[in-house]
C-alpha cells in the first residue's frame, strides 16, 4: 500500500537518494538494510516529509503523500519512529505518549488509547509521571515506539530500534514488532542487525550510496552470498 | 507594617511575573533572550496613547483593546520578520537582531512621543480602602488580579489542555513536535504573539505605577532577574521569582533604604548567576513544564 517510485532527495545541494523505488504491502514487516550512510534514515525521512524530497513520488493506498508535510502524512496513516527517538525529554511519559494523539485530539479516545499501549509496553506504565529523559535507553525506545502508535498508523516506519540496546530488550522490541504486525499495521524496519530483521521481515531491500542495490523475500536474502558475507 | 508592605509589593511582583513569563516563553521557543522585551512592554503602553491620539474621543477600553491587537500583529511580524529567517542562524545574530528591535522600538516612540512622561490612568481608583488591618488599593489590586487571571489562564493552558502540552513539546525538540503532527512555525509564530499580548499587557498595568517614558523598558531587567530567579526555563519559576523580586525590592526599600530599591534587582542578577545558575526551580524545571 506505501509505494515509492524513484525518489530523490538529500540535504541541500548534496543528493543522498538516487532513485529509490520501494512497496510496503498493507500488514507486511519489511526490512530495510545497508551500510552505515547508505541513506536509509533519509529514506525514512522523506517518507513522513520531515525532509523535502527533489523528485518521484510515494503514494499511500494510491493517494499521493504530500512533500515535507509531517502532519498530512501523519494524518494519511504513516509514523515514524526516528534514530534519535525525539522525545520530549522534559515532559512525562504519559505527556509523551498523548501527544503522540495529538492529531486525533478526542481526550476520552486518547485515554482508552493510552492504557491499550501501556499493556502493549508494561514497563512504561510504572513511569508515567517521570519525565522522559529519566528513562533507560530501552525504555525511552519503547516510548517513542508507543508515541507513533498513538496516532493508529496504517504503517510504522522504524529506524534501528535496536540501536544501542542491550540483548534481551532487543528481543523484546522484535517481539513488539510483531505483535504490531499482528494488529494489522506495516512495518518499515531498518536494522542493522540483518539476521533478526530477516527473521521477522518477509521481504527485504538493501541499499549503498542512496540506491536499492538488491531485493528480495527474507528467505532469498539470507540465502545470498553477498547478504552473508556483509550482514550476517 | 511588614503586612503593608506585602500586600504592597505583590502589586509589582505581579507585573515582574507577566514579564518573566513572555522573557521565558521567547527563550523556550527560540532559545533567545529577547533584550527588547522591555522595550516592547514601552511600546505596549504607548501603543494605547497612540490609538487615543489617532481616534479623537476614543475611550481607554477601546484603546487598551486596539493596542492588545496591534501587538499581537506586531508579534508576528517580528517572527516572520526576523525570528523565523534567522532561525538558524547563530544565537550571537539572534540577540543582535532583538536587540536592534527593542532599539528601533524605544527611539520610534522617542521620536514621535517626544523624550518626556505621560500621564497614564490607573485601571481602578487609586483611593486605597482598609480590608483587615491592611490598607488596599483598588488600582493595585487591579493589577494583581489582572496578573493572576492570565496567569492563571496560561497555567491552565500549558498543564492542562493537550495543544498546552504540545507547545511546549515543540519547544522541547521540534522534530518531535513534527512527527506527530504539530506544525512548528505555527507554534512558534503563536509564542510571539502571545508574549507581544503580555508585554503589552504588563506596560499598560506597570505605565501608572512608573511613569511612561521612552526609557521606561528598563523595567524589562527585573522581569528578566524573575525570570532568571526562577530558572528561566520554568513557568512557575518566572511567577514565583517575579513575586520574589517584588517582595524583596519592598523590604529594601521600606526597612533599608528606598534608594537601593532598583539595585536589589541587579544585585540579585549577580548572586543568582553565581550561586545558583540553575535558578530557585532550577531542579525541578526539567521536571515540570
Ligand atoms: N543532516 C544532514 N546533513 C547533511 N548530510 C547528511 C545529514 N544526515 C545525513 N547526511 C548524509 O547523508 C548520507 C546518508 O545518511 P543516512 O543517515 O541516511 O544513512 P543511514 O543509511 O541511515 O546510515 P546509518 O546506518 O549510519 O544510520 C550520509 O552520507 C550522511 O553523511
Ligand atoms: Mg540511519
Amino acid at each position: 500500500m506505501l509505494s515509492v517510485r524513484d525518489l530523490h532527495a538529500g540535504y541541500g545541494n548534496k543528493t543522498v537518494l538516487q532513485g529509490v523505488s520501494l512497496d510496503v504491502p498493507q500488514g507486511a514487516v519489511i526490512a530495510l538494510l545497508g551500510a552505515n550512510g547508505a541513506g536509509k534514515s533519509t529514506l525514512l525521512k522523506s517518507i513522513v516529509g520531515l525532509l523535502e524530497r527533489s523528485s518521484g513520488t510515494i503514494e499511500l493506498n494510491g493517494h499521493p503523500l504530500p512533500n515535507a508535510t509531517p502532519d498530512r502524512a501523519l494524518k494519511a496513516g504513516v509514523a515514524l519512529v526516528p534514530e534519535q527517538r525525539e522525545l520530549f525529554l522534559t515532559l512525562s511519559v504519559e505527556d509523551n505518549l498523548r501527544l503522540g494523539g495529538f492529531l486525533r485530539r478526542r481526550s476520552h479516545q486518547l485515554d482508552a488509547e493510552c492504557e491499550r499501549l501501556l499493556t502493549i509496553f508494561p514497563a512504561l506504565r510504572k513511569r508515567t509521571a517521570q519525565p522522559a529523559r529519566t528513562l533507560s535507553g530501552g525504555e525511552q525506545q519503547m516510548l517513542a515506539i508507543a508515541r507513533a502508535l498513538m496516532g493508529r498508523p496504517s504503517i510504522l516506519l522504524l529506524d534501528e530500534p535496536s540501536l544501542g540496546l542491550a540483548p534481551k530488550i532487543v528481543e523484546e522490541i522484535f517481539d513488539i514488532v510483531r505483535q504490531i504486525r499482528a494488529e494489522g499495521t506495516a512495518v518499515l524496519l531498518v536494522e542493522q542487525n540483518a539476521a533478526m530483521a530477516l527473521d521477522v521481515a518477509e521481504y527485504g531491500y538493501v541499499m549503498d550510496l542512496g540506491e536499492v542495490t538488491m531485493k528480495g523475500s527474507a528467505d532469498e536474502l539470507k540465502a545470498s552470498s553477498m547478504i552473508r558475507n556483509s550482514y550476517l | 507594617m511588614l503586612a503593608q508592605v506585602l500586600v504592597s509589593s505583590v502589586t509589582a511582583g505581579a507585573v515582574y511575573a507577566l514579564i518573566a513569563l513572555g522573557f521565558v516563553l521567547i527563550h523556550k521557543g527560540t532559545g533567545v533572550v529577547h533584550f527588547g522585551y522591555g522595550d516592547q512592554v514601552t511600546f505596549g503602553a504607548y501603543l494605547v496613547l497612540i490609538a487615543q491620539m489617532a481616534v479623537t474621543g476614543l475611550p481607554f477600553w477601546p484603546a487598551v483593546f486596539i493596542a492588545l491587537v496591534v501587538s499581537a500583529l506586531l508579534g508576528a511580524l517580528i517572527y516572520g520578520g526576523f525570528m523565523w529567517p534567522l532561525r538558524n542562524a547563530s544565537l550571537l545574530a539572534k540577540i543582535i537582531a532583538s536587540l536592534a528591535l527593542g532599539t528601533v522600538l524605544r527611539e520610534f516612540v522617542r521620536a514621535f512621543m517626544g523624550p518626556n512622561a505621560w500621564p497614564f490612568p490607573f485601571l481602578l481608583s487609586q483611593t486605597a480602602v482598609p480590608v483587615g488591618g491592611v490598607l488596599v488599593v483598588p488600582a493595585n489590586l487591579a493589577i494583581v488580579g489582572v496578573s493572576l487571571g492570565i496567569l492563571a489562564i496560561l497555567f491552565l493552558l500549558f498543564e492542562k489542555t493537550l495543544f498546552g502540552k504540545a507547545i511546549m513539546a515543540a519547544c522541547d525538540n521540534r522534530i518531535g513536535a513534527s512527527l506527530i503532527g504539530v506544525r512548528v512555525s505555527h507554534v512558534f509564530l503563536l509564542i510571539w504573539v502571545v508574549a507581544s499580548v503580555l508585554a503589552t499587557v504588563a506596560g499598560v498595568l506597570v505605565a501608572p505605577l512608573l511613569t511612561l517614558s521612552p526609557d521606561m523598558g528598563l523595567i524589562g531587567i527585573k522581569g528578566f532577574t524573575a525570570a532568571v530567579l526562577g530558572g528561566f526555563n520554568s513557568l512557575p519559576g518566572a511567577v514565583l521569582g517575579g513575586i520574589l523580586l517584588g517582595i524583596l525590592e519592598a523590604l529594601v526599600g521600606t526597612y533599608i533604604s528606598s534608594a537601593l530599591k532598583d539595585m536589589i534587582s541587579y544585585g540579585i542578577l549577580i548572586a543568582v548567576i553565581l550561586i545558583r545558575p540553575q535558578g530557585l526551580l532550577g531542579g525541578l524545571l526539567v521536571k515540570k513544564v
